[in-house]
């Protein structure tokens, strides 16, 4: 019997069409219309997720190479003692540069960029909820690293450190352009993320195939889902404490500084508004990686993940109990002994849904048949530094030990622990497992061994090390040290250590370079993984699915393996919607389908309107008000051209006929 | 196990409630509000702790304050209106509310710069006055925005866009509207109410 909606009039609806998915004549039509537009055209007004998702990966290794290379040169100045190589003003602009491009600009767009690039081909649909919002993520994210960049070219790169404590950041005791540079980046970066957060929210609650219910979505929804879900409320308290202090430098307004009577503002409210952000930034930038290692490490041990509902619900609480222990970045400033006791104990709580997840794994490897893959080496070596980070960061949650610790070396060894462990690793080992999927060929194994093992040891050489530097007593962020005082072998060491993990990952690049042209054809599945990505072919085709799939249980490839699910997933045929670009929206839990959307095309609004922002925060960086009075307003008439409502993207009213 | 529901119509394009955009601006929403609540949490910051007279020349006055709650409440009310009417494929009336809403925007508008030049002090004349003017400044950028969003909304009105199908502008537009009654209401207690209390 066929169904209607007798409350939406007959033009409003139709009768989706159903065919195979092998229909040569359906692939040729959707290729043509979903297909990016050759040349610089298609270029800067693409809105496909795997192009922009490709964009985001290649460019946030661009900023990992830049901050490493950054690294480096810190290595060198510290090897030995009363070294020259840096200024200390120098060095400040370095560790700065270097800290904010890894925790912003690489650590979380990396993730992004995965994201980006899966989440419609896990889900079963032709791209994310709002193509062009996608588009414009990248491009203001690209833009605001370039933003932050040209401080350099202007020799006047922030120096505050990258949590930028006032007062050192305030006008009086920092004069130049340089942190003014770090508050408008920052800001800038902040649309970004706010908007590819609101993106992934929407797309993961609307945009799927039928039958993938809550309990169906593949585990590395949860992390990414959890850790935008978290930037829609942190994104704002980071913005809002960069634009006080903005404020402060630029028109002298009395957030921060402190002077006596009633112009008394707060230093320490900066510590607060940051770390409320900064906080959930840790967990934002390791969620998603875990996602990673969640939905890659099982396809190795050749069987699911042990604990699904469990991993779920411990990221979830991970993420929430981020929020409240913010403070125990604060336990040197003198605040109430309550206060540092109640954040104490919410940061030594959140050990609970870790130890949650790195038991799954455990029992993911220990209960399976494990391939010695490269990614699976990533993967497994992720578990034990996670292990490593997260108790060098419960030791530090103790308030006394942190009194001992806080400002020394154990803290950066134990940040480059999650930043690198849980972070870098996690992110190493994707690539390796979706590099195949990416471009229809597989990373060199070999190499990749190499590649593994330089960055494991090197890595560990150096940051281990810096555990012990840090006992000893050495105080983080100082350019230099003296002869005689023990530290000059544990320095030599990290720096070692430093190089060796730099070659390795030189050895990716060079793995990426030679698999790119030499590298095995990977057909549409090679690791025989269970979800719906590995269904297409490698590299997917510019509409992702010929049909709409339908899925009846969590890995739709294992189905006939693992007799889960109450029914069978239906891959070959299913919904065509040809009617321009178009993908089935669902219910958010229950996964029935709601609606046929009609998907925006291609559009050079959001690279527009990008330049526009641009514009406004040069101008506001300069203080140049009329180029940012007009990036304002032509970004204002880009976004009213971006918005408005187009009859084929059936947002205009259709006469009844 | 949901078939694929060969007979099964199905509603195409930005139907009612079904389309993305109501989605996405519930988020972004929630976002804005994030702000106003840490913008608040840095206010009693310093108002749960202050100097004496941190407020100089004591409580706020009501003079524009309380025409500019009356002002947005109205502007629910035609924000409401104008949606209501575009539901029952009533154009005209749609338009008329939809006007009314940009006056009374432009009307809230007006009366925040008043506000702004009766006050005797300046952005950096106190912490209490740059609280002051950012609070009330985030605010009044929202309603700029909103202002722009109901003039555009008009406009696409008037081009004979929209119906008792394809509405979802408006909702979103009577929605953030709505956020902006919210918001307000909490900075209007905030401002003018809690000085009476701490």
């Amino acid at each position: 019997m066929t169904t209607t909606y007798e409350d939406i009039p007959d033009v409003y609806q139709r009768l989706p069409e159903v065919k195979s998915r092998d229909d040569r004549s359906l692939r040729e039509k959707l290729h043509s219309m979903w297909e990016t537009t050759p040349g610089i055209r298609g270029w800067l007004s693409t809105v496909d997720h795997k192009e922009i998702g490709l964009r985001y990966l290649v460019t946030a290794f661009i900023f990992l190479i830049a901050g490493g290379i950054e690294a480096l040169v810190m290595r060198i100045q510290l090897a030995g003692p009363n070294a020259h190589v840096l200024t200390p003003e120098q060095y400040n602009q370095l560790f700065t540069m270097h800290g904010s491009t890894m925790i912003i600009w690489y650590a979380f767009p990396v993730l992004s960029g995965f994201s980006n690039y899966l989440w419609p081909l896990i889900f079963g649909s032709r791209d994310m909820a709002f193509p062009r919002l996608n588009a414009f993520s990248y491009w203001v994210f690209a833009a605001s690293g370039i933003f932050l960049y040209t401080s350099f070219a202007v020799g006047a790169a922030p120096d505050a450190g990258w949590f930028n404590y006032v007062p050192y950041a305030s006008k009086p005791y920092n004069p130049g352009i340089n942190i003014d540079f770090y508050c408008l980046a920052n800001i800038f970066m902040g649309i970004s993320t706010t908007a590819g957060a609101i993106n992934f929210i929407v797309t993961t609650l609307r945009t799927r195939c039928p039958g993938m219910s809550v309990n169906r979505w593949p585990i590395i929804t949860w992390g990414t889902l959890s850790a935008n879900a978290a930037a829609i409320f942190a994104m704002p308290v980071v913005s809002l404490a960069f634009f006080f202090l903005w404020m402060d430098r630029t028109f002298g307004t009395h957030f921060f500084l402190p002077s006596g009577g009633n112009l008394t503002g707060h230093p320490l409210l900066w510590q607060h508004l940051f770390w409320m952000w900064g906080h959930p930034w840790v967990y934002m930038i390791v969620l998603p990686a875990q996602g990673i290692v969640s939905d890659g490490l099982p396809t190795f041990c050749r069987r699911p993940l042990v604990g699904y509902t469990a991993v779920v619900l411990a990221t979830v609480a991970t993420m929430i109990l981020g929020f409240g222990v913010w403070v125990h970045h604060m336990f040197a400033t003198g605040l109430p002994t309550m206060a540092m006791s109640f954040f104490s104990a919410a940061t030594i709580i959140i050990t609970i849904p870790s130890a949650v997840q790195v038991f799954s794994w455990i029992a993911t490897i220990w209960t399976g048949r494990p391939v010695f893959t490269t990614a699976f080496l990533y993967f497994a070596s992720f578990i034990f530094l996670f292990v490593i980070g997260g108790v060098s960061g419960f030791m530090t949650g103790v308030v006394p030990v942190d009194w001992q610790l806080t400002d020394t070396y154990f803290v950066v060894a134990h940040l480059h622990y999650v930043l690198i462990g849980i972070n870098f690793f996690g992110v190493m080992g994707g690539l390796y497992y979706w590099f195949p999927k990416f471009t229809g060929r597989m990373l060199d194994e070999t190499i990749g061994k190499i590649n593994f093992w330089l960055t494991f040891v090197g890595f560990n050489v150096g940051f281990f090390t810096m555990h012990i530097t840090g006992l000893l007593g050495m105080p983080r962020r100082v350019y230099t040290y003296p002869a005689g005082i023990g530290f000059e072998t544990p320095n030599l060491i990290t720096t070692i250590g430093a190089f060796i993990l730099a070659l390795g990952i030189l050895a990716f690049i060079v793995n990426v370079a030679y698999s790119l042209r030499r590298g095995a054809i990977a057909g549409n599945n090679p690791w025989d993984a269970p979800t719906l990505e590995w269904s297409v072919s490698s590299p997917p085709p510019p509409y992702n699915f010929a049909v709409i799939p339908s899925v009846a249980s969590r890995h739709p490839l294992w189905e006939a393996r693992l007799q889960e699910g109450d029914g069978e997933s239906v891959l070959d045929r299913g919904p065509i919607l040809d009617d321009h670009h178009e993908t089935m929206g669902v219910s958010p839990m229950d996964g029935e389908p709601d609606v046929i959307l009609k998907m925006p095309g291609e559009s050079y609004m959001p690279f527009v309107v990008t330049l526009c922002i641009s514009a406004l925060f040069a101008g506001l960086l300069a203080h140049i008000w009329t180029l940012a009075g007009v990036g304002a307003a032509v970004g204002v008439i880009g976004t009213i051209v971006w918005l408005w409502p187009r009859l084929e993207a059936g947002e205009r009213m259709v006469a009844e006929s | 196990m949901t078939d694929i529901n060969q007979d099964h119509y199905l509603p195409a394009g930005a139907i009612g409630l079904r389309a993305s955009g109501w989605w996405g601006t519930w988020f972004l929403l929630i976002s804005e509000a994030s702000i106003f609540a840490y913008l608040f949490f840095s206010y009693f910051y310093f108002s749960i702790q202050p100097p004496a007279n941190w407020i100089p020349g004591g409580p706020p006055s009501f003079a524009f304050s309380a025409p500019q709650t009356a002002v947005v409440l109205i502007g629910c009310l035609t924000a409401w209106f104008a949606d209501r009417s575009i539901l029952l494929n009533r154009v005209l009336l749609a338009l008329l509310a939809l006007l009314a809403t940009v006056v009374l925007g432009a009307g809230f508008i007006a009366l925040q710069f008043l506000d702004w030049v009766s006050k005797p002090f300046t952005l950096s004349s106190s912490t209490y006055s740059s609280e002051y003017f950012v609070i009330t400044g985030f605010h009044l950028a929202h309603v700029v925005v909103g202002w722009l969003m109901f003039v555009m909304l008009f406009v696409w009105t008037a081009l004979g866009y929209f119906d008792g199908v394809r509405h979802v502008p408006i909702t979103i537009g009577k929605l953030y509207w709505y956020f902006l009654a919210v918001i307000w209401l909490a900075v209007f207690f905030v401002l003018n109410g809690t000085p009476y209390f701490f």
